[in-house]
């Protein structure tokens, strides 16, 4: 997880609660309507600023309401400037404090980054612990070679382009996070219920993250650990247990302890990870039987993706592969919690650097992954469980075992350490350590249970259904309701703490995708058409509201 | 100072890949890639947290 630049500036990952705060950058910077759970007029002693109320769209005596285009037009024209003219309102006064995160403010261009960083982030945040359990799966599903291949560079190209036309856009015009954005569209009390599902859906993932590294425990030779298989869903014994609570133990108290030095641990292993991916892979060839490069291609289409899918296992397509490249971080692309990151760029050209993560993570890893795998089942036939750990250690010995643990903790970590904060923000009274400590044992509590690992392709997929209709209601309430003569931002206009439209559209969408997802249909599938539905229904109930 | 450090760490990395292409086109064995691997490994990080040290500074 290369982290160049933080992701911290969103509410829930810094636990600053959107609306509790009450320090002067806050007052200064948020927009008009907002103030007034503050008061109104009711400013901090150390303000010396001046208030005008320069764009009318934020004032809350103007209720949302079908205008003229060329009013709405107007009045979205003027929409972005706001937060620089009011943190400009006196420009000889004491400047607010500084802060480089810019958690309820735009970002100024001086802390604007370049190209290069995101490429390098990317890159980095893509090549993760989970990635050693994809690639088998895959395998396990019965791919085929030519499913495999095809499936994962075009949905992955599909997944860089969303990032580049729907992420992108929207970050680098409004520059602030999805956590702010969606406050002003869905007000303060939706964003409870989203860090909720945040904040557990995190812990899962991290859970599944641990069981990985727990995994490298079976390779000592002076412990007797019964590894999970892949139709194992309970604790498989006593030792299991242990090895679990002991790595996901340390993996806690390391997040509640602070952020800094995993990240930075992570920013030099990402490129050391990336090439162990790479070189396991390589020296997979000869064991597996493949002599040259060229032999490659029809060697692969037999040994490693034969097609023929596991016991118990349905047989992936190349359209299970290829909604499941697309939509394995729907969230952060189609549901826009990547805005925290893409703020900052320059440009929206630079949502192209998604590309690295993609190629390098979420395709050279999975096949390099699922070529371990395919050895593993070569030398162990009767053996179908995935266990990262040691296939690792047979590619690459001890510097493959670290590279489970390094890769699993420092994946781990900064998702124990934003549920943290996403719970924080529920809970604001409490301190980050305890909040993230308790956070930690929940991640490791779920981490005993191999489900979640051995289903990974199934949870992401559920992950990112639930996540990512939130992207769709800011998509459209930014892009389409002006066309429509749509005031947006709801909750900020009226002051309110909920949006009902919002709350409606994204359970509707929801309940419509689990009926479909109870009846067996793989979740990547049910992605798009939830997220397009959430879209549609907001739309509809907003006018609905509206005219009402 | 610091750019030479990273530039060997880097170097690792590329022995790294070295020795995997190595392997799998037979010039070395096993043995020799994983024992190479772990010690690309060590002076990748050890490199790497030296510059960061010597950046410090």
């Amino acid at each position: 997880m290369n982290r160049q630049i933080s992701r911290q500036g969103s509410p829930a990952e810094t636990g600053v609660p959107p609306r509790e705060s009450t320090n002067s950058e806050s007052i200064h910077t948020a927009p008009l309507s907002n103030r007034g759970a503050l008061g109104d007029g009711a400013l901090p002693s150390n303000s010396d600023h001046t208030f005008t109320p320069i764009n009318p769209l934020f004032h809350r005596s103007i209720p949302p309401s079908i205008l003229p285009q060329s009013q709405i037009k107007s009045l979205i024209n003027t929409a972005e400037p706001v937060f620089y003219l009011t943190m400009q309102s006196a420009p000889d006064s004491t400047p607010p404090p500084a802060s480089t995160e810019f958690e309820r403010t735009p970002v100024p261009e001086s802390h604007q980054k370049p190209a290069r960083s995101f490429w390098g982030m990317y890159a980095g945040e893509h090549t993760a612990g989970t990635e050693f359990v994809i690639g088998p799966l895959f395998l396990a599903a019965g791919v085929s070679a030519f499913d495999m291949v095809w499936g994962l560079l075009l949905g992955n190209l599909m997944a860089v382009l969303s990032w580049r036309y729907l992420c992108a856009p929207i970050a680098t015009r409004t520059r602030v996070t999805l956590y702010y954005q969606l406050e002003q569209v869905a007000g303060r009390k939706f964003i409870i219920a989203y860090n909720m599902a945040n904040g557990i859906l995190f812990c899962i993932l991290a859970g599944a993250m641990i069981t990985v590294a727990a995994t490298a425990v079976g390779v000592a030779p002076f412990v007797d650990v019964r590894m999970p298989e892949l139709t194992d869903r309970a604790p498989t014994g006593i030792a299991w247990i242990f090895a679990v609570l002991i790595i996901g133990g340390i993996f806690s108290w390391i997040a509640a302890r602070g952020y800094d030095m995993v990240a930075r641990v992570a920013n030099i292993a990402a490129p050391w990870m990336i090439l162990i991916f790479l070189v396991a892979g390589i020296t997979t060839l000869p064991k597996l039987g493949i002599e040259n490069l060229s032999q490659f291609w029809e060697a692969s289409q037999t040994i490693i993706w034969n097609g023929i899918p596991h016991e118990g296992h349905i047989k992936f397509t190349f359209w299970h592969v290829f909604f499941f490249a697309w939509f394995c971080n729907a969230a952060v692309h189609v549901g826009l919690a990547d805005m925290s990151i893409l703020r900052f760029a320059r440009k929206a050209s630079y949502g192209w650097a998604s590309a690295a993560g993609m190629y390098i993570g979420h395709f050279m890893a999975w096949i390099s992954a699922s070529m371990l795998y395919a050895l593993h089942l070569q030398q162990n036939p009767g053996d179908t469980s995935v266990l990262p750990g040691p296939m690792a250690f047979e590619a690459l010995g001890l510097a493959g075992l670290l590279c489970v643990i390094v890769a699993g903790w420092t994946t781990a970590n900064p998702t124990i350490y934003r549920a943290g904060l996403a719970f924080q923000a529920i809970f604001p009274k409490r301190s980050r350590f305890v909040v993230t400590l308790a956070t930690g044992g929940l991640a490791t509590f779920a981490g005993l249970f191999p489900a979640f690992a051995m289903q990974l392709l199934d949870f992401v997929g559920l992950y990112g259904m639930i996540l990512a209709p939130i992207g769709a209601i800011l998509l459209v309430d930014y892009f389409i309701f002006p066309k429509m003569r749509l005031l947006p931002n709801y909750a900020a206009l009226r002051n309110a703490s909920f949006n009902p439209a919002v709350v409606v559209a994204w359970t509707v969408s929801l309940a419509v995708g689990f009926v479909f997802f109870k009846q067996g249909v793989f979740p990547s599938f049910l992605t798009l058409p939830v997220w397009l539905l959430c879209g549609l229904i907001y739309v509809l109930y907003t006018r609905y509201l509206l005219r009402k | 100072m610091k750019n030479a450090l990273i530039i060997a760490a880097l170097l690792c990395l590329v022995g790294m890949l070295g020795s995997g292409i190595a392997f799998a086109a037979g010039w070395i064995t096993e043995s020799t890639l994983k024992t190479a691997a772990l010690a690309f490994t060590l002076g990748w990080f050890s490199l790497r947290l030296l510059a960061f040290a010597v950046g410090r500074k």
